[in-house]
């Protein structure tokens, strides 16, 4: 391994480890307590996404390419939205506690992806890389795994909070969730853009694909339908008061773990076609 | 103890702490019903002295006795009264004499036997008992002095002691609550069921927090534009609240009625027509207004009187040092003045 190659995982690890301690501590203080800092939670995920940040860019200038061509990428690409998600969306929206959640799902995530090696296998360089249609729609689908996953936390939330209503709980995280009605309304917003984020991803593919339709991952491209018809089905049932929140919180949890389980089968299904001439073996997994 | 020369003081009586909500219900008398068992317990020639404290929370029977030996068959012939007999009353009540029943008294007074600790509104309970009873005649020496005496200490242990700090009313609780479901309460539309002083209060304390879309409903049509008109709310016919339930964000329920007036079809019919609006039901009668299977619908949140309860007690590990300090000086002057008033029968007898 090579020095970069040796920083860059370091950094990932370094994330991580912002990401737990920044978890355990808020997690503790909550307890012992009953608050916790939100300025602080911020600051953990500000500095771990810069440190993830970095780690990443090193990756894309390793393999020349938007680091998304195995689980362990992925992994690290859609965590990594989701932190810019929040920083960028909690100064202005406020949702008290999501950074806790974030901050523990940050954690989870990373120590998951660094300490099952297999996840970062090596793989070939593909003609992807050089084009810019694909590069934009599987950041752009990216993206909106990360959206979705948002998704599934506020929905999480929103199950949290109705279930510790019925069940009169107040004490701990209870007193400081968000309305029942907030979140739903975000969960409304949130589940729309990500399937239209999703749905121009699948557009700008469909470009390339056109261009050269040998390439076309049947698989992948009839699960990620299927998801973004499943997720638009569960939108418009909602819109039409067909679901109340509770259900529609239930599916976007389910159908994100589909989404995320479907990922296995994408990879294993991805065409190691080679572009003449660029076939290039990832440096960092040499 | 008693020695058998001074009067039998007596607690005989049933609150939160023997029975739950369920078993209140079945014992929550009605005024008259109230009089008529104070107004028997007097023509028992064993009891001189009686008053009824009939609460929400309690229904408690203080009584003086100058021949009784044994508090026995006073405690049978109470729980056999008619309006007793039936009731949860005979299975969950206690019974406090002498000394014992002076410090409950005080503490009763000082808000430290309330379901929720520190609170205000049991005083003027008792101060409303104690003047009935008085009215009616049936106080005299020893109960006039205790219940003087209980609502000096009641004063004396809020002032130079913190358990009322920190109190949180029932209607603060269920705001919170209310924010905890809408977020924003200030544009809830609110139904207050009833018209009585809980309603009157209820409304008082959602002025405060800004709500201004308030709707009355009350059996009694004067009362309830009385109400409305005082808070600037709207009102609507008894008969017709039902039909509207769909159209409030939260119910606040607290009639005097002795079954349920909001019953389990009603919400899961309102539910219906606003399947993406949750319904917050607040219950503050006793007996329950609200059928309980409503908390099982999806969307619908309800909440008792006790539950209300529980969470305001939820601060009280922050006070549990100012309680210990209120019932050691509890304890004190309900030793003192159990000596006055045993240096007086002595006085007395000796004359």
């Amino acid at each position: 391994m090579t020095l970069i190659a040796l920083s860059e995982k370091f950094l990932f690890s370094a994330a991580a480890i912002i990401f737990g301690i920044g978890f355990l501590y808020n997690y503790f203080q909550l307890k012992s307590k009953g608050t916790y800092s939100n300025t602080l939670t911020y600051l953990f995920l500000l500095f771990g996404f810069i440190l993830q940040s970095i780690a990443l860019n090193i990756r894309a200038i390793l393999v020349q390419a938007c680091p998304l061509a195995n689980t362990f990428e992925i992994l690290q690409f859609i965590l990594w939205s989701l932190v810019l998600l929040f920083l960028v969306i909690q100064p202005v929206i406020k949702i008290r506690v999501l950074g806790l959640f974030i901050i523990f799902l940050a954690s989870l995530v990373s120590a998951i992806s660094l300490l099952i090696p297999s996840l970062d296998s090596p793989y070939a360089q593909t003609f992807e890389a050089s084009n810019p249609f694909i590069e934009l729609h599987a950041s752009l689908a990216i993206f909106s795994y990360a959206i979705y996953m948002l998704l599934a936390i506020i929905s999480s939330m929103l199950l949290i909070q109705q279930w510790g209503l019925k069940k009169q709980r107040f004490q701990g995280l209870f007193r400081h969730l968000p309305a029942v009605q907030k979140l739903d309304s975000i969960a409304n917003v949130l589940l729309w853009i990500a399937s239209l984020t999703l749905f121009i991803g699948i557009l700008f593919g469909s470009f390339y694909w056109n261009q050269y339709p040998e390439t076309v991952p049947l698989l992948k491209l009839l699960l990620t339908t299927l998801i973004l018809i499943s997720y638009a089905l569960v939108g418009t049932l909602k819109y039409f008061n067909k679901i109340t929140a509770r259900k529609q919180a239930i599916a976007c949890i389910l159908l994100f773990i589909l989404a995320l389980l479907s990922l296995g089968a994408v990879q294993a299904e991805k065409p190691q076609v080679q572009l003449p001439g660029q076939s290039i073996e990832s440096p960092i997994l040499e | 103890m008693t020695s058998g020369n001074e009067p039998l003081l007596f607690i005989i009586g049933s609150s939160h702490e023997q029975a739950n909500l369920e078993d209140r219900e079945t014992f929550s008398l009605k005024e008259d019903q109230a009089e008529a068992l104070a107004s028997d317990l007097m023509q028992n020639e064993s009891i001189d002295e009686c008053l009824i404290l009939n609460t929400c929370n309690r229904l408690e029977i203080y009584a003086v006795s100058n021949k009784v030996k044994s508090i026995d068959d006073l405690h049978q012939f109470i729980c056999s009264h008619q309006t007793l007999k039936g009731t949860s009353f005979p299975k969950y009540n206690f019974i406090k004499t002498q000394t014992d029943a002076i410090e409950h008294t005080f503490k009763l007074s000082s808000g430290l036997a309330s379901q929720m600790i520190g609170e205000t509104e049991i005083l003027g309970q008792m101060k409303q008992a104690y003047t009935q009873a008085k009215q009616s005649k049936y106080t005299k020496q020893t109960l006039i002095r205790l219940f003087e005496k209980s609502f000096q200490a009641g004063k004396l242990i809020r002032t130079q002691t913190d358990i009322s700090r920190g109190q949180v009313s029932i209607g603060t609780v269920a705001l919170n609550l209310a924010n905890r479901i809408f977020g924003k309460l200030k544009e809830s539309r609110i139904l207050l069921v009833g018209s009585g002083d809980v309603s009157e209060k209820t409304a008082q304390a959602l002025k405060t927090k800004g709500v201004t879309d308030i709707t009355v409903s009350g059996r009694s049509k004067d009362k309830t534009d009385t109400l409305a008109e005082k808070f600037g709310a709207s009102s609507i016919h008894f008969e017709n609240f039902k039909n509207q339930i769909q159209h409030f964000d939260i119910v606040i329920s607290s009639t005097s009625a002795p079954n349920c007036v909001i019953d389990y079809t009603t919400i899961q019919k309102a539910i219906k027509s606003r399947p993406n609006s949750p319904l917050f039901l607040i219950d503050l009668a006793v007996p329950r207004d609200v059928e309980e299977s409503i908390s099982k619908l999806e969307n619908v949140y309800l909440y008792n009187l006790d539950a209300l309860a529980s969470i305001a007690n939820e601060n009280m590990a922050l006070r549990k040092s100012e309680i210990a300090k209120a019932t050691q000086m509890i304890k004190a002057q309900a030793w003192n003045f159990w000596l006055q008033a045993f240096r007086r029968s002595m006085f007395q007898k000796h004359q």
